[in-house]
C-alpha cells in the first residue's frame, strides 16, 4: 500500500458526512448548498475511482485494511476493508448519489438543504456499512441508514408518507434487534472459547459455532437481511416505502439499500454459519424463486407506474437470492451482477418516473398514453431503460440474470435446481410482459388526455442525470469482464472458505446423517474444483 | 484537622448551605425571579463537586474513607455520583419558570426545596448505615412531596401531590419495617455490618423478608414495576421542572443507592436474582407497552422511564452477578439516561409550558416553529430508543453485553425486543414534531439564548458521546472504588 492510499477507506466513509455538515452549516442560499452537495458527491465518486485503481483484482481477500481500537472494554474495533463485492457496491452507491443530488433541484420543493443533508448522511452510512468489518461498527452504520431514509420518505414523500416511513423504520428495526442479539451471542461464544472478546469480523469468521446454536444465530442474522432484501413474506414494507418516497429516495432505496440484504447474506450468513447456510439454501433459493414469480405477477396488475417498478424490484432481487444460494461461482457472480444492474436500471426507472411525476403529478398508467409524441427523448430513455431492466441481451440486466440462472442450473447443492431454474426463467418473460405492457400503455398510441399535450421534454439537467446511467447500462451489458474479473477472486476465495469451514464443522461436530445436498469436497482438492468451475464461468 | 475533615464533604455542605440560603431568601425577599442567581450558585456547586471528585490527584481523586461514626462512606463512586446529581440540578434550574408552572410567590421556596432534595440525594450516594439511609430518603421524599404541590391552585397538581405523599409514605413505612427486621436479626444498623451476616443468615425467612422490604422501598423510588403506579399521575400533575427532577436526578440517586447496597451483599445473586429478574422484565414490558397508548407527553415519558428503569435493573442484575463490568455499565447508562431524558423534558417544557397541556399533538409542526428544539427532541427520542450512532445505543449495548455475559440471555433478547417496541412510541413523537402538519395554530415559541445553547450542548453530547465510548474505562474507576 503506498502512502497515497493511507486511510482512503476512512476518507471514503467520512467525506459525505463531512459534506453533510458543510451543507447544513454553510450560510449560503439553497442553490449554493445544492452545488456544494453536488461537489461533495462527485468528489466522493472520484475518490471511489481512486480506490478502484488501488485495488488489486487478483487478490480475493480484504484489501486496503484499516484497523484501530475503538472501545477496548467492549472489544469493539474500527476495521474497514474492501473486497471485490463491496468494491462494486460502493461504486454503485457513489455513482448513484451525485445523480440523485443532481435530480433533486427543481424536484424537491421544500427544505432542499435538509434533503441534501439527509442524502449525504445516508451515503456515508451506506458506504460505512459496506466497508465495516467489525460487527458492532457494521451495526452502527446499518442502523444509521434508517434515520435519514425514514426522514426522506416521511418528509418529502407522497400522500401516505408518514405511514410508509414508520412502517419502513419499524420493519427494519425489528430485524436489527434480533441481529444484535446474534452478534452479541456470536462474540461471547467466541469469547468463551478463546478468552478474547472481539467483534472483529475477520476473527469471528474463523470461529465455528456448534450447529444447534448456529441455526438460532443464523436466523437472527437472516431475518434482518431477508426483511431488507426483501424476501417474499417480509416484503410488504417495500411497495409502500418505494411508492411514497421522493424520487431520490426511491432511487437510493432500490439502487442501494435493498442490496444490503443480499450483501448481508454474502458477508455474514455464509462465512459465519456455512453449514447452516448450506442447509438453508434450498429454502432461501426457493423463496427467491417465489419472489421472482410473485413480484412479476403483482407488477403486472399495478395501475401506478412507480408501484409497478417497486414490485419489479421484489422480482429482480429474487434472482440475487437464487444466484447466491445456488452456491456456484456463476450463480454468485450473477447475484452480484444483478445487484449492480438492478441498481442502475431500476434506479434509472425511478428517476424517469419521477421526471414524469414532476410534470403531471400523477403516476396512474391510465392518465397517460402517446407520450412519445410530446416527449421523444424521454420516451427513448424510458424504453431503453425498461429493456435493460427486462434483460435484453446487450444491456446490463441480461448478464446478471443469465449468470444467475446458469449458476442455478449447474448447481449441485440445490435439490431440483433445474426446476428452480425453469421457474425463475419464467420471471424473465413475465418482466417483459409487465414492463412492455406498461410502456405500450404510457408511451404509444394516441394522446387521450389533453393535459399531456403540452408536456415539455427533459431539461438539460435531467438529461445529465439520465445519460450516464444509460451509458452504464450499455457498458455493463456489452463488456462485463472488468467487473467480473474483479469479482472472481473474491467469490472464489469465499467459496473455498465456506466449503472448507462447513466440512470442518461437520467433521468437528459430526453429523450422524449428512444431508445429501451438501457438496463434500475435501479441503485438499477444493481449489481444483473452483478453478475448474471458473472455466465454465468464463463462458 | 477540622478543615481537613470537612473538605471531604464539601459538596453536601455547600448544598446544605445553599438550601439554608434559599430558606432565608424565601422569608426575606419572596416573590422575585431568582433564575440567574440560582444558576450561578448551582454552577458553583458543580465546580465544588468536580473539585471533590477529580481534585487532589489527577488519576483517581478521593481516597476512600468512612466518616461520621461509620455511617457515611466517601469514595470516588459517591463523589462521582454527587457530581452527576449536581449537574442534573444545574440542568433543572435551566428550565425557566412561568406563572403557569409555578406560582410567582413560591420562587424562593422552590429553590429551597430543590436544594434540600439535592442534599438528601447526595447523602443517598454515600450511605453506609440504615438509619442514615432512611433519613436521607425522607429528606429527599419530603422535599419532593412539597415540590409536587407548588402549583397549589391547580387541582391536578394537588391530586398528584396527594398521590405521591400517600404512596411515598406507605413505601417509606415498608422500608422502615424492613430496616427494623434487619436490625432485629443482626443487632446493628450499619449496612456492611448487616450484610456481612447475610451469608450465615442466608435464606432465613426473616432476613429475606427484610431485604425484600428494603428493596421494595428502593424500587418505589426508582418507580420500577410493581411499585410504579405513582409515576405517570405525578408527572402529569406536577410542574415540568419537578417532573424532570423526579424523572432524571431522583432516578440516578436511587440507582446509586441500589448499586451501593448490592455491592455490600456477598450473596446478592442468591437473594435478589429472581426478584430483580422479574421486576426488570415486568418494568420493561409494562412501561414500553403502556407508553404506546399515551397521548400525553409527560405520561409517555413516565412510562418510558419505567421501561428504562427496567434496563437499569438489568444492569443491577449484571452488577450483582458479574461484578465490576456490571457496575460500570449501570453507572454509564444512568449518567446517560440523566442527560437524554433531560433533553426530552427540556423540549417538553419549552413547547408546552404556556398552554398547560402536554399532549403529543402539541408538538405538531415543531420543525417549522423551532428547528433547534425539533432537532433536540428527535435526537433525544432516538437516543432514548437506542438507535446508533446516538449515545444511548452504546449505553444499552454495554448494559446488555454485560448482562449477556452474566448468562441472562433471555433478559437480553426481551430487552432488545422491548427497545424495539419502544421505538414505536418514540417515533410517534418524532412523527408529530417533524411530519404532522400543524392543523391548529400553535403558540409561538419564544426564542431564548440560554436554551438554544443548552440544546446545542445536549445534541452534541447525544450524537458524539457514543463515539468516545472509551470513557467507559473512566467509569470503571468509579465502580472499582465501591469495593
Amino acid at each position: 500500500m503506498d502512502a497515497t492510499n493511507l486511510n482512503i477507506l476512512s476518507t471514503l466513509v467520512f467525506l459525505p458526512l463531512f459534506g453533510a455538515a458543510v451543507v447544513a452549516l454553510w450560510p449560503a442560499n439553497d442553490r449554493s448548498a445544492w452545488h456544494v452537495a453536488l461537489y461533495f458527491s462527485v468528489g466522493e465518486f472520484l475518490l471511489n475511482l481512486k480506490v478502484l485503481l488501488g485495488f488489486t483484482p487478483e487478490y480475493g481477500g480484504f484489501q486496503l485494511l484499516e484497523r484501530t481500537e475503538w472501545i477496548r472494554t467492549l472489544g469493539v474495533s474500527y476495521v474497514l476493508g474492501i473486497d471485490g463485492i463491496t468494491l462494486w457496491l460502493t461504486l454503485l452507491t457513489t455513482a448513484l448519489t451525485p445523480i440523485v443530488v443532481l435530480a433533486a433541484w427543481g424536484s424537491i420543493q421544500k427544505q432542499i438543504r435538509a434533503y441534501l443533508v439527509s442524502m449525504l448522511i445516508l451515503e456515508g452510512a451506506m458506504i460505512g456499512s459496506f466497508l465495516a468489518l467489525d460487527l458492532i461498527l457494521f451495526f452502527v452504520f446499518w442502523e444509521m441508514m434508517l434515520i435519514p431514509m425514514a426522514l426522506l420518505i416521511g418528509v418529502w414523500g407522497g400522500p401516505r408518507r408518514i405511514y410508509s416511513a414508520v412502517k419502513f423504520f419499524l420493519y427494519t428495526a425489528f430485524g436489527s434487534a434480533l441481529m444484535l442479539v446474534s452478534i452479541l451471542a456470536l462474540a461471547y461464544l467466541n469469547y468463551e472459547k478463546t478468552g478474547y472478546l472481539t467483534f472483529n469480523y475477520l476473527v469471528l469468521r474463523e470461529f465455528s459455532v456448534e450447529p444447534g446454536i448456529a441455526l438460532v444465530l443464523f436466523i437472527g442474522f437472516a431475518l434482518a437481511f431477508a426483511i431488507k432484501v426483501p424476501v417474499v413474506p417480509f416484503h410488504t414494507w417495500l411497495p409502500d416505502a418505494h411508492t411514497e418516497a421522493p424520487t431520490g429516495g426511491s432511487v437510493i432505496l432500490a439502487g442501494v439499500l435493498l442490496k444490503f440484504g443480499v450483501y448481508g447474506f454474502f458477508r455474514f450468513c455464509l462465512p459465519l454459519f456455512p453449514d447452516v447456510a448450506l442447509r438453508a439454501a434450498p429454502c432461501l433459493a426457493g423463496l427467491g424463486v417465489v419472489g421472482i414469480v410473485y413480484g412479476a405477477l403483482i407488477s403486472m396488475v399495478q395501475t401506478d407506474i412507480k408501484k409497478l417498478v417497486a414490485y419489479s424490484s421484489v422480482s429482480h432481487l429474487g434472482f440475487c437470492m437464487l444466484g447466491l444460494f445456488s452456491f456456484t461461482l456463476e450463480g454468485m457472480a450473477g447475484s452480484v451482477y444483478v445487484m449492480l444492474a438492478h441498481g442502475v436500471s431500476t434506479g434509472a426507472l425511478f428517476l424517469l418516473v419521477g421526471f414524469l411525476y414532476d410534470r403531471r403529478h400523477t403516476r396512474e398508467i391510465s392518465d397517460f398514453g402517446g407520450i412519445t409524441q410530446v416527449m421523444p427523448f424521454y420516451a427513448t430513455a424510458f424504453v431503453f431503460t425498461a429493456l435493460a431492466s427486462i434483460g435484453l441481451p446487450g444491456l446490463c440486466g441480461f448478464v446478471g440474470e443469465f449468470l444467475s440462472l446458469a449458476g442455478t442450473f449447474l448447481s449441485q447443492s440445490l435439490p431440483g435446481a433445474r426446476w428452480l431454474t425453469a421457474a425463475a426463467a419464467s420471471g424473465v418473460i413475465l418482466s417483459a410482459v409487465y414492463l412492455l405492457w406498461m410502456v405500450q400503455r404510457v408511451f404509444f398510441g394516441e394522446i387521450r388526455n389533453d393535459r399531456n399535450r403540452h408536456l415539455a421534454d427533459l431539461t438539460t439537467r435531467e438529461r445529465c442525470a439520465i445519460l450516464p446511467l444509460m451509458a452504464l447500462m450499455v457498458w455493463m451489458g456489452v463488456y462485463p469482464e472488468p467487473i467480473l474479473s474483479h469479482l472472481r477472486p473474491t467469490l472464489e476465495s469465499l467459496k473455498v472458505f465456506v466449503t472448507i469451514k462447513s466440512v470442518q464443522i461437520d467433521a468437528e461436530y459430526g453429523h450422524p446423517e449428512p444431508p445429501r445436498q451438501v457438496p463434500e469436497p475435501q479441503p485438499g482438492n477444493s481449489p481444483e474444483i473452483t478453478s475448474e468451475r471458473a472455466v465454465a464461468y468464463e463462458f | 484537622m477540622m478543615l481537613d475533615k470537612l473538605s471531604a464533604v464539601i459538596p453536601e455542605a455547600y448544598t446544605l448551605g445553599l438550601a439554608l440560603f434559599w430558606l432565608v431568601v424565601s422569608v426575606v425577599r419572596p416573590g422575585r425571579d431568582y433564575t440567574r442567581l440560582s444558576i450561578l450558585l448551582g454552577a458553583v456547586g458543580v465546580v465544588l463537586a468536580f473539585q471533590s471528585t477529580f481534585g487532589e490527584s489527577a488519576l483517581g481523586g478521593v481516597a476512600t474513607q468512612v466518616r461520621f461514626y461509620g455511617a457515611y462512606r466517601i469514595d470516588l463512586y459517591s463523589q462521582g455520583f454527587k457530581l452527576l446529581l449536581a449537574l442534573g440540578y444545574l440542568l433543572i434550574l435551566n428550565l425557566p419558570k412561568s406563572g403557569q408552572s409555578l406560582l410567582k410567590t413560591s420562587q424562593a421556596e422552590y429553590h429551597f426545596l430543590l436544594a434540600t432534595a439535592l442534599f438528601g440525594m447526595m447523602l443517598l450516594t454515600s450511605v453506609y448505615d440504615m438509619l442514615l439511609l432512611y433519613l436521607a430518603m425522607e429528606t429527599t421524599s419530603y422535599s419532593f412531596y412539597v415540590l409536587c404541590v407548588l402549583r397549589r391552585r391547580l387541582t391536578e397538581s394537588t391530586e398528584a401531590g396527594l398521590k405521591y405523599v400517600l404512596f411515598g409514605a406507605a413505601s417509606s413505612a415498608v422500608m422502615l419495617f424492613g430496616i427494623g427486621y434487619l436490625y432485629g436479626l443482626t443487632g446493628t444498623t450499619s449496612l456492611p455490618g448487616v450484610f456481612s451476616r447475610s451469608v450465615e443468615l442466608g435464606t432465613s425467612p426473616g432476613f429475606l423478608f427484610g431485604v425484600f422490604l428494603l428493596f421494595a422501598g428502593l424500587l418505589f423510588k426508582l418507580s420500577a414495576f410493581p411499585f410504579h403506579f405513582w409515576a405517570p399521575d405525578v408527572y402529569e400533575g406536577t410542574s415540568n421542572q419537578v417532573a424532570a427532577y423526579l424523572g432524571t436526578v431522583a432516578k440516578v440517586a436511587a440507582t446509586a443507592l441500589a448499586l451501593r447496597i448490592a455491592s455490600m451483599m456477598p450473596n446478592a445473586p442468591l437473594l435478589l436474582n429472581a426478584f430483580l429478574w422479574v421486576s426488570a422484565i415486568a418494568s420493561m414490558t409494562y412501561g414500553n407497552f403502556v407508553a404506546i397508548r399515551q397521548t400525553d407527553m409527560k405520561r409517555m415519558l413516565a412510562y418510558s422511564g419505567i421501561g428504562h428503569i427496567g434496563y437499569i435493573l438489568v444492569g443491577v442484575l449484571a452488577a450483582i452477578n458479574m461484578g465490576e463490568p456490571g457496575y460500570t455499565a449501570t453507572i454509564y447508562y444512568a449518567g446517560m439516561y440523566l442527560i437524554m431524558n433531560f433533553a426530552a423534558f427540556l423540549v417538553v417544557h419549552a413547547c408546552l409550558d404556556e398552554t398547560g397541556g402536554a399532549q403529543i399533538r402539541n408538538f405538531n409542526n415543531l420543525h417549522r416553529r423551532s428547528p433547534l428544539l425539533c432537532a433536540t427532541l428527535v435526537i433525544s427520542m432516538f437516543t432514548l430508543g437506542g438507535i446508533p450512532p446516538m449515545a444511548g445505543f452504546f449505553g444499552k449495548l454495554y448494559l446488555f453485553m454485560t448482562a449477556y455475559q452474566g448468562g441472562f440471555v433471555w433478559l437480553v433478547v426481551l430487552g432488545l425486543l422491548n427497545s424495539f417496541v419502544s421505538l414505536y412510541y418514540y417515533l410517534r413523537v418524532c412523527k408529530a414534531a417533524f411530519l404532522d402538519p400543524g392543523d391548529s395554530p400553535q403558540p409561538e415559541i419564544v426564542p431564548c439564548l440560554r436554551r438554544s445553547a443548552l440544546c446545542v450542548a445536549l445534541i452534541g453530547y447525544m450524537v458524539l458521546f457514543g463515539f468516545f465510548s472509551n470513557a467507559v474505562d473512566k467509569y470503571a474507576n468509579l465502580a472499582r472504588s465501591l469495593f
